[in-house]
């Protein structure tokens, strides 16, 4: 009974973690087709932000920090989406753009290790710790990554549906000619989502950090599943994004009962092929080209 | 078609013109100093010492997935090389020049970059970090007729019987005697074995394995990969077997993920056993106390080792860098430190002169223990490594394991 | 009459120097052409995907991976010849380019290059886990090479004479296949995909051949590789790998073989040139790969066919786009 429940928590919680993932990246197709490949690295650099600079510069002040890398990682966004983002998202073929994103990855990563070094360290005392639930012993994290995930996920509803910005970002999201004759500028809605996507990623990187420690790969496969996690919900989708990271993250968990843990990582593509040739849709049956 | 041609052939033509004008790129000074700054490459002064340079290649992952290693392995070896320059350097006033050339921890690069070094006319080479890329370079290595030494700790290694390889380090198969004795000792019933899946890993899990059918103690064995940031399910389903001690042999942030769910499964007070890992600065930088307090590891370093040789060096080094000695830092120091003396024995800075020293050394006294290398043994030159204990995320050394190989 | 002796005196120079560069250049170059010809035929291959047909395949590490494989479990655990071990690779390469070609076919853009990651990270996993058989991260050793019957290779000097001619039958097949009809059919499907159909070009049938034909290329060159370096372990298999042929393509030219051969030069030559900056080569050499593909989507090939256009009056009559 301990293990099935404290299975089923671990799972939730990275879960949430591949939902959020979705959703950052969503976010982006969503409003310029583009598949930002680099968003392992954004969360890597939302984490070394945190960790490696504003923890440093304000010790006591977890809070403080998090908001600062938040609006740092919010002024990068807009950054790359000025220089890189908007020229990848006009040209002919998916194919370059997608080239394009994996090498902007592979830069970002290479400036995080110059300026911060390669050697991974932690944030002490940052979310550490567990609480207990009856006899079933759960890390804080797990509980945190759970609340503020839920947190996100609704705030950013919110954000769509009743602010400006919101109700702009999915106009442009459905047709960005008719949002354009309507009056709103698209490049800057786009500046805006990308620098939303980035606060996203950042949250996930603070959010790991506890639980990978700060390391220039701490989010491999957690983006990867991400990717997984929004194929799998239904891509575009937002309530898709949560379901299916939700679904994978808690296949994954209950998978190692049953066969050994090192194919572990299978399993998240293994389930993605199969909705891929049985649903493409995915769960929620998105029909986003 | 034709102004298709003429392109490929103009393309070709300047690569054979680069090529036959001798050589890819010049002999690079990579630099490396311990996290953080955007650095400059450094420059080998001479200041005792004006002779010819005595050119050591260093082949290590300055990029990539393993860069942390290298960053210590730099610190050892430069401060090394650093003291002997400033003593006057080798055969007779020359000093040591250090060329790092980066192989990312990729193989095929490993090959090309030792080749490189051959060519640069380097003594002898220090590296590279990993097991499979010296695997991989072994018959690159006898074909240059380059000494080459390193922390690798493979047994995988020693059965290649490479004449011109050293390996300056405990090999894995002592560190699992030493630690596997320790379990039985240790009064648990049924031991879970959690290995990386990697050539250590794979290898330590066997030679685990093999221990404990040959002493009758039952164990659980469940593998997990480099990259795996969960080990929960591992963790359940050996609670569940009964498990009440463990062995391990992993990874840096795999260990940090380990000690963080085992403390929050509850499992305390039972025996933990792991490699070297646990013992390593930046991998104690990443836990907290309670969750490996009383925890025990093969070293083959603690910098609060109180034996004379050791602390001295562990002083020396936190006066150079202001942090304290890692493992790595201090093995691949004692590589240096072995190719020095060899150097200096064999009276001459020729590859084979070198190798033939190297193989006779005897008594020398590094910081990870005392060498000894004999004429008809392959490989390994250490067979010592120290057993150490967590407490208050410290390692203190309390054994010494002696075995000959 | 020298207008017409200037190709042939190029021609005759460019064979010379790929004959005789194992004499004049020294074992760290001749180690890096080695790969060069390697990775040429690879991408000669992805070339049929994600060039020509214009999807994005993320895969090839895993079809090269199992080229190599295969070809190191016949030779060594089974002791099999390795010219019939080749064989044995085209028959899988034709096996692996079907099963992948069909997910395209319902697959595109984006989907297909998660699914490609999933195969690569699955046959990496695989690979790494089922031990008994690859010898797990331990790896494979002592690979021999493809010996002639009567000759024995000894090491990457005279062995590169045997990627050379493989590379260069892999150039020849592929440069007729590009400048075919079968190859503009390929092309049509990058452009228009529904077009295509409505002309009677069944898309599906050339999605599979794409693929397949990508496959044979990456098994081969695996097989070739194993040979070469003689142990193989799964961590060279891996995503960013894959990504690095990817950039070859993209970077070199996409969809003309020259424009491949530039690419892989390029991408396997330039960082080993960059090595003198340091600490920095490595993001150097990412953001020109950047630069590149923000301002040179097309690759570089394209736009030396420009600039020679002046000069091609020299090399022949006939302008082909």
């Amino acid at each position: 009974m301990q293990n099935i429940l404290q299975v089923l928590v671990a799972g939730l919680a990275i879960g949430f973690i591949y939902s959020l993932v979705a959703t950052e990246y969503t976010l982006i197709y969503n409003a310029t087709g583009l598949v930002n490949f680099a968003h392992e690295a954004f969360i890597v650099l939302g984490a070394y932000l945190f960790g490696g600079t504003f923890v440093m510069l304000l010790p006591e002040r977890s809070l403080v920090s998090i908001l600062c890398t938040l609006a740092a990682m919010a002024l990068f966004g807009v950054l790359v989406s000025k220089t890189i983002f908007n020229p990848l998202r006009n040209m002919t073929f998916a194919t370059y753009a997608m080239f394009g994103t994996m090498m902007l990855s592979r830069i970002l990563t290479e400036i995080i290790r110059l300026a911060w070094g390669p050697i991974p360290f932690a944030v002490k005392g940052f979310l550490r710790g567990s609480v207990h639930i009856g006899s079933v012993v759960i890390a804080r994290a797990n509980v945190y990554i759970i609340i503020v995930a839920v947190a996100v996920v609704v705030a950013l509803q919110l954000f769509f549906k009743m602010t400006k910005t919101g109700k702009a970002m999915r106009c442009v999201a459905q047709n960005k000619d008719a949002a354009a004759l309507m009056g709103i500028n698209v490049s800057k809605n786009i500046n805006v989502t990308v620098a939303l996507s980035s606060m996203i990623c950042a949250i996930v990187g603070i959010l790991i950090t506890p639980l990978f420690n700060v390391s220039l790969a701490m989010a491999t496969s957690t983006a990867l599943k991400g990717f997984c996690a929004g194929v799998v919900g239904g891509f575009g989708s937002y309530p898709g994004a949560i379901v299916g990271g939700i679904l994978i993250g808690l296949l994954e968990q209950i998978g190692i009962l049953f066969f050994p843990a090192v194919y572990k990582d299978v399993v998240a593509f293994a389930v993605m092929i199969l909705f891929l040739l049985v649903r493409p849709g995915g769960i929620v049956q998105a029909r986003k080209s | 078609m034709r102004r298709k041609m003429g392109a490929l052939i103009a393309a070709i033509l300047s690569l054979s013109l680069v090529a036959c004008s001798g050589g890819f790129g010049t002999a690079s000074a990579l630099s490396g100093e311990a996290a953080g700054s955007l650095s400059n490459p450094q420059s080998q002064s001479a200041s005792a010492t004006d002779g010819e340079p005595i050119k050591i290649g260093l082949c290590i992952p300055v990029t990539g997935n393993f860069a942390a290693s290298a960053v210590r392995i730099q610190q050892g070896v430069k401060l090394a090389v650093k003291e002997i320059n400033e003593g006057g350097g080798l055969l007779g006033g020359r000093p040591i020049k250090l060329v790092v050339e980066d192989d990312q921890a990729n193989s095929d690069i490993s090959v090309q970059m030792i080749n490189k070094l051959a060519s640069q006319d380097v003594s002898a080479i220090i590296g590279p970090y990993l097991s499979a890329n010296t695997l991989a370079a072994a018959d690159t290595i006898t074909q240059n007729e380059l000494v080459c030494i390193n922390g690798n700790s493979s047994v995988a290694l020693r059965a290649l019987e490479n004449k011109w390889y050293f390996r300056c380090r405990a090999a894995d198969n002592i560190a699992v005697q030493a630690l596997a004795k320790k379990v039985s000792e240790s009064g648990a019933t049924k031991v879970a074995i959690m290995c990386v899946n990697d050539e250590i890993g794979q290898a330590a899990a066997k030679l685990y394995m093999e221990y404990f059918d040959s002493v009758g103690m039952p164990y659980f064995n469940e593998g997990h990969n480099t990259e795996d940031t969960d080990m929960t399910g591992q963790l359940t389903k050996a609670m569940a077997e009964g498990c009440d001690a463990w062995v391990m042999s992993t990874h840096n942030n795999a260990v940090a993920v380990i000690a963080r769910q085992m403390n929050e499964l509850g499992i305390k007070n039972q025996p933990v056993f792991t490699n070297p890992i646990i013992a390593q600065t930046e991998v104690l930088a990443l836990m907290e106390p309670e969750w490996i307090e009383g925890w025990q590891c093969v070293s083959d370093f603690s910098y609060t080792d109180e034996r004379e040789f050791q602390a001295d060096f562990a002083r020396r080094f936190k006066e150079e860098y202001n942090e304290e000695a890692d493992v790595q830092a201090a093995i691949y120091y004692s590589c240096m430190t072995v190719l020095a003396d060899s150097i200096e024995r064999a009276g001459s800075d020729d590859r084979a002169q070198i190798r033939d020293a190297m193989a006779q050394t005897s008594g020398l006294q590094v910081p990870i223990g005392t060498v000894r290398a004999t004429a008809d043994e392959y490989t390994n030159i250490i067979f010592e490594i120290a057993v150490s204990e967590i407490r208050d995320l410290t390692p203190y050394i309390i054994d010494t394991v002696s075995l000959i190989d | 009459m020298a207008k017409q002796k200037k190709p042939l005196f190029l021609s005759v120079a460019a064979l010379l120097a790929l004959l005789f560069l194992p004499l004049c250049v020294d074992m760290y170059i001749q180690t890096v052409v080695n790969k060069l010809l390697i990775n040429i035929i690879i991408v000669l291959g992805l070339n049929f995907i994600t060039g020509l047909t214009g999807q994005m395949n993320l895969g090839t590490a895993g079809i090269w991976a199992l080229g190599a494989y295969t070809y190191g479990i016949f030779t060594t655990d089974l002791g099999w010849n390795g010219w019939i071990a080749m064989i044995i690779l085209i028959l899988l390469g034709i096996a692996v380019g079907r099963s992948l070609g069909y997910p395209s076919l319902r697959l595109g853009g984006f989907y297909l290059s998660l699914t490609t990651i999933g195969f690569s990270e699955i046959v990496r996993l695989l690979i790494t886990n089922i031990t008994w058989l690859t010898g797990g991260v331990i790896g494979l050793n002592y690979i021999p090479k493809l010996d002639l019957p009567f000759y024995k290779f000894k090491g990457h000097g005279d062995y590169y004479y045997l990627l050379l001619f493989f590379t260069v039958v892999a150039v020849l097949i592929a440069h007729k296949i590009v400048n075919s009809k079968w190859g503009r059919a390929f092309k049509s499907i990058r452009d228009n995909a529904e077009a295509s159909e409505a002309c009677g070009i069944k898309v599906s049938t050339l999605k599979i051949q794409a693929f397949t034909l990508a496959s044979l290329y990456a098994c081969l060159a695996g097989g070739l590789y194993a040979g070469m370096v003689v142990y193989i372990n799964p961590t060279t298999f891996t995503i960013p790998q894959a990504q690095n042929y990817i950039a070859m393509l993209m970077i070199g030219g996409i969809g003309s073989v020259p424009g491949n051969i530039l690419g892989a030069t390029l991408v396997t030559v330039l960082p080993e040139l960059l090595r003198s900056l340091g600490d920095y080569y490595w993001l150097v050499f990412c953001s020109l790969c950047l630069t590149m593909a923000v301002l040179v989507p097309d690759g570089l090939y394209p736009l030396i066919k420009k600039a020679l256009a002046p000069v091609s009056g020299l090399w022949g009559r006939r302008s082909k786009a």
